[in-house]
C-alpha cells in the first residue's frame, strides 16, 4: 500500500497521542486513585425501597472518620438533600449509596468531580473525601419529568468540631 | 450531464430526501432557539418550563434522527448512483423505503408535539434517548421502528445497486463513494440491531401493557450500544462529502484513496464496541468494561485524525493548483466565497475543536468533570450540530442545482450563511463548554436553583448565558437564510438553467490501485466487527440479564 | 372572561388526566363546587410552578367544624395533588392535612396578615398528618415544594372574604374536557404566552394535517409510480450541451496541475503539528488542573 511519508509519520504521531491519552487516564486511576462508579453497590427493588437499607435514608457514622449516606432520588427531590441539607463533618471519608425510586435521575455535586447516575434498581456506591468545610449544591442532571429543573439540594461539610454538637 | 438529466428518477429521490431533511432542520432549529432563550432565562415566553421538555424532545428527534438520516439517504443515493453510474434498480422500492421513513418520522413527530396540544391524547416527553422507566405513547416507539426499518431498506436498495454493478464489473475495485456507503450501512445494520431489540422486545410491549416491567439499566445499555455508532452514522456522510467532494471544491484531488478506505473500515470495526463510554458513571457496570470501552474509544480517534490529514492535504493540493505558494499561502487562494466550499471547511474546523472536547468526554475518569453538564451539548453541536449539519447544508448548495436543474438562487445570502452559522456556533458552543465546567446541567429548563450556585471557571455565568442566547439566535437566522436559498433554488426555476457546477469528481492523487484488495472484502470486516462486539458486550450483557431479562424491573412512568 | 374558552387549550395533559385530577378523592361526595367567585390572582395558573390541573373550583365546606385535605392525592400527572385543591371554610374550622402518598410538604405562599399558620416544612410520607385551625379570614395559598413544578398547589378560603362577584365561570365546566378549570374564575397564569402556545397548537394541527396530506400523496404517487417517473420528453429537456459546463466554477480557478510526485503537503503537516500541540496542552490543562486539581473526587 502506497502511503506518503508524512502520512506514515502522522499515523505514528496519532497513535502516540492516543496512547498518551490512555496513559493519562490510567495514571489518574492509579496515582490519585480516581475510581469509577461500578457494580459494587448491588441492586435493590426500586418499588419497595421501604424494605431495604433505603427505608430511612440519611447519614450514619460507621467509623471514626467514616460515614455512610443513603440517598433516594425521586421526582423531584433528594432524600436527604432537598428538604434538609446532607450534613457531614470535614476531614471525613463519606460513602454515598444513591438509588432512584421512580425514573432515572442524576446526582452531581456542583463544582466537584462527584457525579453519578441514579438508576432505578441499581445502587451507585461513591466514596468521597471531604477535607475542608464547604457547601455544595446537589443537582439532578438527568431529565426526570416536568419538574426536573426544580430538583436540587445541598450538601454541607461542617467543621469537625461543630459536627458532634449538632447531634446529627 | 447534470445529474438530474442522467438520473431523473434518482434525482427525485435525492430531492425528496433532502427536502424532508431540511424541513426537519428548520423546525428543529426553531426549537433550538426556543431552548437557548428559555434555559438562559433571556426569554421564557414561548413555552412553559414543563413544555420545555416537549420542545427538547422534538429538537433531539427531529435533528439527531430525522434530519441526519434523511440527509444521509439523499447524499448516499446520489453517491451510489453517481459513482456506479447506474440508477437504483426499482423506483417503486425506493419509494417504499422513503415513505416508510417519512411515515415513521411524522408519526414520532406528531406524538411528540401532541404534548403541546392538550386535545390530543399523545405525548412523548422522553427526550430522544427515551430512557425507561419514563414512558412515551406507544405511537412514539412505533414511529421510530418504522423509521429505522425504512433506513434498513434504503441500505438494501444501495446494496442491490452495488450487486447489479458487481455482476457487470466482476473485477473492478468498488468505487470510493459506494465503498463508503456500504461500510456505513453495514455499521448501521450492526448497531441499530441494539435499539431494535430495545424497542421491539422491551419498550413497545411494555408501553402497550403487555409486559409489566423492564430493566432500566439493560434498556439503557441497549440504547447506548446503538447510541455511539449512531453518531458515526451522522458523521460518515459528512466524511463522505469531505473525502469525495471537498477536494474538487478546493480545486484539487483527493490525496489518498487507500487511506479513505482504511478510515471507513476502522469505523466499521470500532464504532460499536465503545457504547459503554456513555455509561462511565452508571452504577451496575464493572469498571473493567468501562476501561475496555475507553481504549476502543481512544483508538476510534485514529480514523478521525487520519481524516484530518488526508482532507486538509487534499484542500492544500487544491490551493496550490489554484496558484497558492509557500507554507500556508495556499490558504488564501481557496474559494472562500463559494458557500459549498466555505461550509465544508468551517464545518471541518469546528469538528477539530469538537474532537478535543470529545477526547475529554472519552477519558474515563475525567468524564466525571463533564458528564451530563452543558459541556456535552457544547461538544455535540460542534460535531453533529456543525460538522454534519453545516456540511450537509454546504453539500446542499452544491447538489441542489444538480438535482433540480436550477442555478443557485440568492447567492449573496448563501455566501454569508456558513460564516453566520460559524459565528453563532462559536458563541453558543464555547459558552456551553464553559458552563458545563461550572457544573450547569444539560436538559434543564431552568438551570437556576436556590440551593446551588455555579462558579464559572473562565468567565461569569451571566455572560455565558448571554452568549448562548445570542449564539442560538444567530444560528436560527443562519438556518432561515439557508432554507430561503435551497427552497428558492428548487422552486425558483423550471429546471432548465445552465449550471455552474457538475458532478464529475477528479481521480485521486493516489488511487485504489495502490491499496490491497482485501480492503474491499466487506464480509471479512463485518465478521471482525462482530467479533469485537461480542468481546466488548458479551460479558456485560450476560451479567445484566443473569438476574432475569426484566429484573430489576420498573413499571412504566408516563411523563 | 374570554379566558373561559381559551384556557383549556392552553393546559397540556388535561385531556389525559381530567378524570383523575378532578376527583378530590375522599371528599368527592361532600364537595359542592362553588364555581367562580374567588380570585386567586393566577395562583393555579402556570405563573408559579406548573399549572394546577386538579383545580376545579372552590369546594364549599362552610358549616363544618373539621375538614380533611389529602396531600399527595392523584392529580397533576401522578400523586401530586392536594385534594381538593381549593376549599372554603368558616372561620374557626380545623383543617387536617393527611398525607396519602410519600415525599410532600406544605409551604405557605401567602396568608392573610395576622394569620399564624406554619405549614409543614419538612418532607413527610404517607400516614403523616398536620392540623391547623383557621381563624383569620382571608385567602391562604400553599404548595408542595418538590412538586410545585407539577402544579401541586392549594388554597383555603376562610370566611366570606375573597369572594368577588360571580364571574360566570360555571359555564366553562360543561362538556369540554378540562373546562372545569376554566370555570374557576382563575385568571390565566403569566408563565406561558398565549400567543405562542396558540402558535404551537397551530403547528401541531398543521403537522397532523401534513401527515394526512403526505400520506395521501405518497400513497397516490406510490400507486401511480410509473407515470410519475417517466422522464420529461426529450424536446422539453434541455440539451445536454446547454447545461453542461465541462469545467465547473470550482475547476475554473485552477492554474496548474500538480501530480502525485510533485506535491508534498507540508502546509498540512504544519497545521496538524500546531493542532496537536494545542490539544495536547489543553488536555494537560484539563486533566491535571481542571480535573485532578478540582474539588472532591470519587475515590472508591
Ligand atoms: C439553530 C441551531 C441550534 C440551536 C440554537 C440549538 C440549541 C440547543 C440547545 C440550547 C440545547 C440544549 C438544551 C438542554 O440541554 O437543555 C440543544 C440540545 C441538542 N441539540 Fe441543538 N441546537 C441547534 C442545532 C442543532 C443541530 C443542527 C443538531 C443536530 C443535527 C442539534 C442536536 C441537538 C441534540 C441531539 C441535543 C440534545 C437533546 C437532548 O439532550 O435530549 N442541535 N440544542
Ligand atoms: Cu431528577
Ligand atoms: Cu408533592
Amino acid at each position: 500500500m502506497e502511503i506518503h511519508r508524512y502520512e506514515k509519520l502522522w499515523t505514528v504521531a496519532a497513535l502516540l497521542l492516543i496512547v498518551g491519552l490512555i496513559a493519562t487516564v490510567t495514571y489518574g486511576a492509579v496515582g490519585p486513585g480516581v475510581t469509577m462508579v461500578d457494580d459494587s453497590g448491588g441492586t435493590v427493588d426500586a418499588q419497595s425501597l421501604g424494605d431495604t437499607e433505603f427505608s430511612d435514608p440519611g447519614v450514619t457514622q460507621v467509623d471514626n472518620n467514616e460515614y455512610e449516606v443513603h440517598v433516594v432520588a425521586r421526582q423531584f427531590l433528594f432524600q436527604p438533600g432537598t428538604a434538609e441539607p446532607i450534613r457531614v463533618p470535614a476531614n471525613s471519608e463519606v460513602t454515598f449509596y444513591i438509588t432512584a425510586a421512580d425514573v432515572v435521575h442524576g446526582f452531581e455535586l456542583a463544582g466537584t468531580n462527584v457525579n453519578t447516575m441514579a438508576i432505578p434498581g441499581q445502587v451507585a456506591e461513591v466514596t468521597v473525601r471531604f477535607d475542608e468545610p464547604a457547601q455544595y449544591g446537589i443537582v439532578c442532571h438527568e431529565y426526570c419529568g416536568a419538574g426536573h429543573h426544580t430538583m436540587a439540594g445541598q450538601l454541607v461539610v461542617v467543621p469537625e468540631d461543630e459536627y458532634d454538637t449538632e447531634g446529627s | 450531464m447534470a445529474y438530474v438529466d442522467d438520473f431523473p428518477t434518482d434525482a427525485r429521490i435525492v430531492r425528496w430526501n433532502m427536502a424532508v431533511a431540511f424541513l426537519a432542520l428548520g423546525v428543529g432549529g426553531l426549537f433550538g432557539m426556543v431552548q437557548a432563550l428559555h434555559r438562559t432565562g433571556v426569554f421564557r415566553g414561548f413555552v412553559s418550563s414543563a413544555d420545555y421538555y416537549t420542545v427538547l424532545t422534538g429538537h433531539g428527534v427531529l435533528l439527531a434522527l430525522v434530519f441526519t438520516t434523511f440527509a444521509l439517504a439523499g447524499l448516499f443515493t446520489w453517491g451510489v448512483t453517481r459513482s456506479l453510474d447506474r440508477s437504483l434498480p426499482s423506483p417503486r422500492f425506493s419509494m417504499a423505503w422513503f415513505s416508510l421513513m417519512l411515515v415513521g418520522a411524522i408519526t414520532a413527530a406528531v406524538t411528540i408535539l401532541g404534548g403541546l396540544v392538550p386535545s390530543m391524547p399523545l405525548s412523548a416527553d422522553v427526550l430522544y434517548t427515551f430512557y425507561a422507566p419514563m414512558k412515551a405513547h406507544p405511537l412514539f416507539y412505533i414511529g421510530l421502528t418504522l423509521f429505522i426499518v425504512g433506513s434498513w431498506l434504503a441500505g438494501v436498495d444501495w446494496f442491490r445497486t452495488y450487486w447489479h454493478w458487481r455482476g457487470d464489473n466482476p473485477d473492478e475495485r468498488i468505487p470510493l463513494q459506494t465503498f463508503m456507503v456500504l461500510t456505513t450501512m453495514l455499521m448501521w445494520y450492526i448497531s441499530s440491531a441494539g435499539v431494535a431489540v430495545e424497542v421491539l422486545f422491551f419498550l413497545l410491549p411494555w408501553s402497550l401493557g403487555l409486559i409489566a416491567e423492564v430493566d432500566p439499566l439493560l434498556t439503557r445499555t441497549l440504547f447506548w450500544y446503538f447510541g455511539h455508532p449512531v453518531v458515526y452514522f451522522w458523521l460518515m456522510p459528512a466524511y463522505f462529502i469531505w473525502y469525495t467532494v471537498l477536494p474538487k471544491l478546493s480545486g484539487g484531488r483527493l490525496f489518498s484513496d487507500p487511506l479513505a478506505r482504511v478510515v471507513f473500515v476502522l469505523f466499521l470495526l470500532l464504532s460499536t464496541p465503545v457504547g459503554f463510554h456513555h455509561q462511565y458513571v452508571d452504577p451496575g457496570i464493572p469498571e473493567g468494561f468501562k476501561f475496555i470501552a475507553m481504549t476502543n474509544t481512544m483508538f476510534l480517534l485514529l480514523p478521525s485524525l487520519l481524516t484530518a490529514f488526508t482532507v486538509v492535504a487534499s484542500i492544500e493540493h487544491g490551493g496550490r493548483q489554484r496558484g497558492g505558494e509557500g507554507r500556508l499561502g495556499w490558504l488564501r487562494t481557496l474559494p472562500w466565497d463559494e458557500p459549498a466550499f466555505a461550509g465544508c471547511v468551517l464545518a471541518g474546523l469546528m469538528f477539530a475543536a469538537g474532537g478535543f472536547s470529545g477526547m475529554i468526554n472519552a477519558g474515563m475518569n475525567i468524564n466525571y468533570l463533564v458528564h451530563n453538564t452543558l459541556w456535552v451539548p457544547g461538544h455535540f453541536h460542534l460535531t453533529v450540530g456543525t460538522a454534519s449539519a453545516l456540511t450537509f447544508m454546504a453539500a446542499g448548495y452544491w447538489l441542489f442545482p444538480q438535482i433540480t436543474g436550477n442555478r443557485l438562487r440568492f447567492r449573496t445570502l448563501a455566501t454569508i450563511q456558513p460564516y453566520l452559522w460559524f459565528i453563532g456556533m462559536t458563541f453558543m458552543s464555547n459558552a456551553m463548554h464553559r458552563a458545563g465546567l461550572a457544573g450547569i446541567p444539560r436538559r434543564t429548563a431552568e438551570p437556576q436553583y436556590d440551593s446551588v450556585t455555579f462558579q464559572g471557571v473562565v468567565g461569569g455565568v451571566s455572560e455565558m448565558r448571554l452568549q448562548i442566547a445570542l449564539g442560538g439566535t444567530l444560528l436560527f437566522v443562519a438556518l432561515l437564510l439557508f432554507l430561503i436559498v435551497v427552497f428558492g433554488t428548487w422552486l425558483g426555476g423550471d429546471g432548465t438553467d445552465s449550471l455552474r457546477v457538475n458532478s464529475s469528481i477528479p481521480a485521486p492523487l493516489s488511487g485504489p490501485e495502490h491499496s490491497p484488495k482485501i480492503l474491499d472484502n466487506l464480509k471479512l470486516w463485518t465478521a471482525v466487527a462482530i467479533v469485537l462486539i461480542v468481546l466488548a458486550y458479551g460479558l456485560p450483557l450476560s451479567a445484566l440479564v443473569a438476574d432475569g431479562l426484566f429484573a430489576p424491573g420498573s413499571p412504566p412512568i408516563p411523563v | 372572561m374570554t379566558d373561559a374558552t381559551d384556557r383549556p387549550a392552553l393546559t397540556r395533559r388535561t385531556a389525559l388526566r381530567t378524570a383523575a385530577g378532578a376527583v378530590a378523592a375522599g371528599l368527592g361526595a361532600r364537595t359542592v363546587t362553588a364555581q367562580g367567585g374567588v380570585d386567586y390572582g393566577g395562583w393555579f395558573g402556570s405563573g408559579t410552578g406548573g399549572e394546577t390541573q386538579n383545580f376545579d373550583g372552590t369546594a364549599d365546606h362552610t358549616g363544618q367544624d373539621s375538614v380533611t385535605v389529602e396531600v399527595g392525592a392523584e392529580g397533576n400527572g401522578g400523586p401530586y395533588a392536594f385534594g381538593p385543591a381549593a376549599i372554603r371554610v368558616d372561620p374557626g374550622t380545623s383543617v387536617t392535612f393527611e398525607w396519602v402518598s410519600d415525599t410532600h410538604n406544605v409551604l405557605i405562599e401567602e396568608q392573610p396578615s395576622g394569620a399564624d399558620w406554619g405549614g409543614v416544612d419538612s418532607i413527610e410520607n404517607t400516614g403523616y398528618s398536620h392540623e391547623h385551625t383557621f381563624e383569620t379570614e382571608g385567602v391562604y395559598k400553599y404548595y408542595c415544594q418538590p412538586h410545585l413544578a407539577l402544579g401541586m398547589k392549594g388554597a383555603i378560603v376562610v370566611g366570606g372574604s375573597g369572594g368577588g362577584g360571580d364571574a360566570g365561570g360555571g359555564a366553562g365546566g360543561g362538556g369540554e374536557t378540562g373546562g372545569g378549570e376554566a370555570g374557576g374564575g382563575e385568571a390565566a397564569g403569566g408563565g406561558s404566552s398565549p400567543v405562542l402556545s396558540l402558535a404551537f397548537r397551530l403547528v401541531g394541527g398543521a403537522v397532523a394535517a401534513a401527515l394526512a396530506v403526505v400520506l395521501g400523496i405518497t400513497g397516490w404517487v406510490f400507486l401511480n409510480y410509473d407515470e410519475f417517473t417517466t422522464t420529461a420528453d426529450a424536446d422539453t429537456a434541455p440539451s445536454q450541451a446547454a447545461r453542461t459546463s465541462s469545467e465547473s466554477v470550482f475547476e475554473a480557478g485552477v492554474v496548474r496541475e500538480l501530480g502525485h510526485d510533485e506535491y508534498d503537503p507540508y502546509g498540512t503537516a504544519t497545521l496538524i503539528v500546531i493542532y496537536v500541540g494545542i490539544i495536547s496542552l489543553l488536555w494537560v490543562f484539563m486533566y491535571f488542573v481542571e480535573f485532578l486539581g478540582g474539588g472532591p473526587t470519587v475515590i472508591g
